[in-house]
């Protein structure tokens, strides 16, 4: 029965998140859905779209609604490691003693924005990314842990390229998913405009806290999965290498290389989630066909083949699914 | 288990049944259809049990087959469920979660069990209804072309061995030099050449295809005609020269037993007998009455026999009796009916007698049946076409039934002009016609009566065939008159004596 409230509490937050969120951000429902799912998963978004598209507005909104306290770091070329982790400085105490002390940096916080992350140098995202990966920062010989929830949605701006440190196949492994927010359309376009026009200030409240987020996170864990389907799974992961043998023609045709184990990994995780954000309570076929690719389009490179037959990462990928069922 | 769950799994389970039935069904009437079509074709007929059997076992192997593959596991049958109802894996998952008792599990499970219970069975419908359908249709369409084409008797065509040619050219050759008459030995082998060539081209040297029901009337109406042809050949020949052949009882038509008969071992009638034993020195003491009297006695025989056998003789020789009859009577008269008159007058009469009877008798014909062997030669063309064709007596109609046996000299034989003989048998059965000087034999009652009581009814007979001048010879019916006014006279003889 403690359970069944669990349950029923956790549909409950999802809805008012969603509600509150949709205070502020208008249409870009999927994009919404998939940043709870991996906030509750425990995982990071790498988040593409054009500048103006409601980032910033997104990140802000859920920290409101999840009541989390939310930081947003702009990367540039010239930034440091240190300024994204914090460093350490001397100062005098009331004594006149000098000390070193630990002046935190944006990174302490529960939801970050890491806006253009591929505008950083190479150090700097490894430091952003390490945090991301281990949940706390390390400088000089001591460790600072993040506070939980952890949620990192990192930005890639997909037009200006020059100048920029593309991130390492490596290091986008360390995101659960990736995401592309679109442009709104004419109609949401005009909501946007309406919405705006009275006040630029995020309108939503605190439906949950990171204490709930947390419980869900755990609830989510034990939605049970069957064979078959993990199976599935296994298998579309299996399929995106093409050196295997067992790997269909699409893999051997259009990619370079394929995803890693942690995608398996976030795949089921956040097909639990899914499932229970859903009203369902068991991992489906259906789950895993719609998670497939925000968890699979930053860890496959597509090959020459896939461009020139006007394939996008996403053509792959659907591909990969319809020979994974075929196999089934 | 789940309550829901086993209504679903129980409608699966009967889906399964059904579909494994249909399957068999349709096995077995395939089956049946293709060996009805094929043993049918072939000309073979095979006992209904075997094709029950077949059915039966094909229904059974292919159902049990079909339902060990189809069998429904609780896992296919959540598959199915999930498919059906499009419940995104639940009933998978609570089947495969079905003894854990996690509270997500446990949560699950009821949410699972509750969407089953609103949904209900009624959208679990057949799987491979269309598949069923299929079988069912091809099934039944080839076991009802069976039974079409069963019922219409197609044969396939059957081929000719080299057998086949061996056996009938046996058969030819064997005819060939058999001793049958040159006639009926013609119309056999003409026949057995018909079926020859019937089944083998000689020019290309190979064997034509035919149909068994052919085959069958083939030889059929061949081994008809055959028989017909030879049975009843009956030829007219010269008694003497039939005679001479050796031809035995069997082959000479009853006049010609009974002349046989009188003959002791030469070629002569009884009239030359008579000519011959009552020669001048035998008569001497004869007086014309008596020689009138045996003169009767064997006229009546021979003409008995001549009118009894439709044989067509000569009118000389009734002519020679007539002669001879009235000569002895004229003399006998003249004599006041008391021993002879002059010698030479006698002598010359008889002699006159004996030369024209001796003129005709080599004009006597008798009529030969030939028999030689025609039954047994179609009996052994029958025999041996039917070891070859794989005939079965069945099927080969009896040839007794086809063809009457005409046996000469039966009480209802026509005679020459196709009416019924009246006066019933044929003359000459091995006994004498006449036992005494006042009795005759009758052939209606096979014994010897006294001429008195036939005389009437003789009489009419026998007029009733004088008055069709037509088929009695003018000279004959001179004779009868004569001879039945002879008989008047000694039967009165006779009462008058008594």
């Amino acid at each position: 029965m403690e359970d069944l409230e669990k349950v029923k509490k956790f549909s409950q937050a999802i809805s008012d998140i969603k509600q509150e969120i949709r205070k502020d951000v208008v249409g870009q429902e999927e994009i919404v859905d998939s940043v709870i799912t991996a906030i509750i998963a425990g995982g990071n978004v790498l988040l593409e779209g054009v500048p103006g598209v409601g980032k910033t507005r997104l990140v802000r909104s859920f920290s409101k609604a999840l009541s989390l306290p939310f930081s947003r770091i702009q990367f540039t070329p010239d930034l440091m490691p240190s300024d994204v982790t914090g460093t350490n400085v001397i100062e005098k105490d009331a004594n006149g003693k000098m000390n070193t002390v630990f002046r935190r940096g944006p990174i302490f916080a529960n939801l970050i924005l890491a806006d253009e992350i591929n505008r950083a140098t190479p150090k700097t995202q490894s430091a952003m990314l390490e945090v991301m990966q281990e949940h706390n920062v390390t400088v000089g010989d001591t460790t600072y842990p993040m506070s939980e929830p952890f949620f990192v949605l990192a930005t890639e701006n997909p037009i200006e390229q020059d100048g920029t440190y593309p991130l390492p196949e490596a290091q986008m492994d360390r995101f659960m998913f990736k995401l592309i927010m679109k442009f709104p359309s004419v109609e949401e376009l005009a909501d946007i405009v309406n919405m705006t026009q009275i006040t630029m200030a995020e309108n939503a409240t605190a439906v949950v806290d990171g204490a709930t987020i947390l419980e869900m996170r755990e609830l989510s864990k034990h939605v049970p999965v069957i064979e078959e389907v993990l199976s599935y799974a296994m298998n579309l992961v299996s399929n995106t290498h093409p050196e295997l043998d067992s790997s269909p023609e699409v893999a051997h045709k259009y990619i370079r290389y394929g995803a890693s184990p942690r995608a398996a990994q976030n795949l089921i995780t956040c097909a639990k989630v899914r499932a229970l954000m859903n009203g369902n309570y068991n991992v489906s076929y259906e789950d895993i066909d719609a998670l497939a690719y925000p968890v699979l389009r930053h860890r496959i490179k597509i090959n020459f083949n896939a461009v020139n037959d006007h394939l996008g990462i996403d053509d792959v990928i659907a591909l990969l699914i319809k020979q994974t069922k075929k196999n089934k | 288990m789940n309550g829901d769950f086993k209504k679903f799994k129980n409608k699966i389970w009967a889906h399964a049944i059904i579909e494994s039935a249909v399957a068999g069904l349709a096995a077995g009437l395939i089956l049946v259809g293709a060996l009805l079509l094929a043993f049918t074709l072939s000309g073979i007929s095979l006992n209904v049990g075997i094709y029950i059997g077949a059915g039966i076992g094909a229904f059974a192997i292919a159902g049990g087959v079909t339902f060990f593959i189809l069998r429904p596991t609780e896992k296919k049958i959540a598959r199915r469920v999930d498919g059906a109802l499009g419940m995104n894996e639940k009933v998978q998952t609570m089947v495969a979660f079905s003894s854990s008792q996690e509270p997500m599990v446990v949560i699950q499970r009821s949410d699972t069990s509750a969407r089953l219970s609103a949904a209900g069975t009624k959208n679990i419908k057949f799987k491979r209804l269309w598949q069923c359908s299929v079988a069912a249709i091809v099934a039944v369409g080839l076991f009802s072309s069976a039974i079409v084409v069963s019922a219409m008797d197609v044969e396939m065509t059957q081929p000719m061995g080299d057998d086949v040619v061996k056996s009938l050219n046996y058969l030819i050759r064997y005819v060939n030099s058999s001793s049958m008459a040159d006639g009926p030995k013609q119309v056999t082998l003409n026949k057995l050449n018909g079926i020859l060539g019937t089944i083998y081209d000689d020019e290309s040297q190979t064997t034509i295809e035919l149909p068994r029901r052919e085959i069958v009337s083939l030889v059929t109406r061949s081994m008809v005609d055959i028989d017909a042809a030879t049975d009843a050949i009956i030829t007219a020949e010269p008694i003497g020269l039939a005679l001479n052949s050796g031809a035995d009882a069997d082959s000479l038509t009853e006049l010609g037993i009974h002349i046989a008969s009188l003959t002791v071992s030469t070629t002569r009638t009884s009239l030359q007998i008579f000519a011959n034993a009552y020669t001048a020195e035998a008569t001497a003491e004869m007086t014309y009455t008596d020689l009138s009297l045996e003169l009767a006695a064997y006229s009546t025989q021979i003409v008995a026999s001549l009118a009894q056998s439709g044989v067509s003789v000569d009118d000389r020789l009734y002519s020679a009796i007539f002669n001879l009859s009235n000569g002895l009577l004229s003399a006998s008269t003249a004599n006041g009916g008391e021993g002879a008159s002059e010698d030479d007058d006698k002598a010359a009469l008889l002699a006159a007698a004996n030369s024209a009877i001796t003129e005709n008798i080599s004009g006597i014909t008798v009529q030969i049946t030939y028999q030689y062997e025609n039954r047994d030669i179609c009996m052994y063309v029958i025999d041996a076409l039917q070891e070859t064709f794989e005939i079965s007596d069945d099927e080969m109609p009896d040839l007794g039934e086809i063809i009457e046996d005409v046996v000469p000299g039966d009480g209802n034989d026509d005679n020459d002009d196709g009416e019924e003989d009246p006066s019933g048998g044929g003359a000459g059965r091995g006994d004498d016609l006449v036992a005494s000087d006042s009795e005759i034999y009758d052939y209606r009652t096979e014994s010897y009566v006294k001429y008195g009581e036939l005389l009437d009814e003789y009489n009419s007979i026998i007029l009733s065939y004088i008055s069709d001048g037509e088929r009695i010879p003018s000279g004959y019916i001179e004779m009868i008159n004569a001879y039945l006014d002879a008989l008047t006279k000694v039967n009165s003889d006779s009462e008058g004596q008594n």
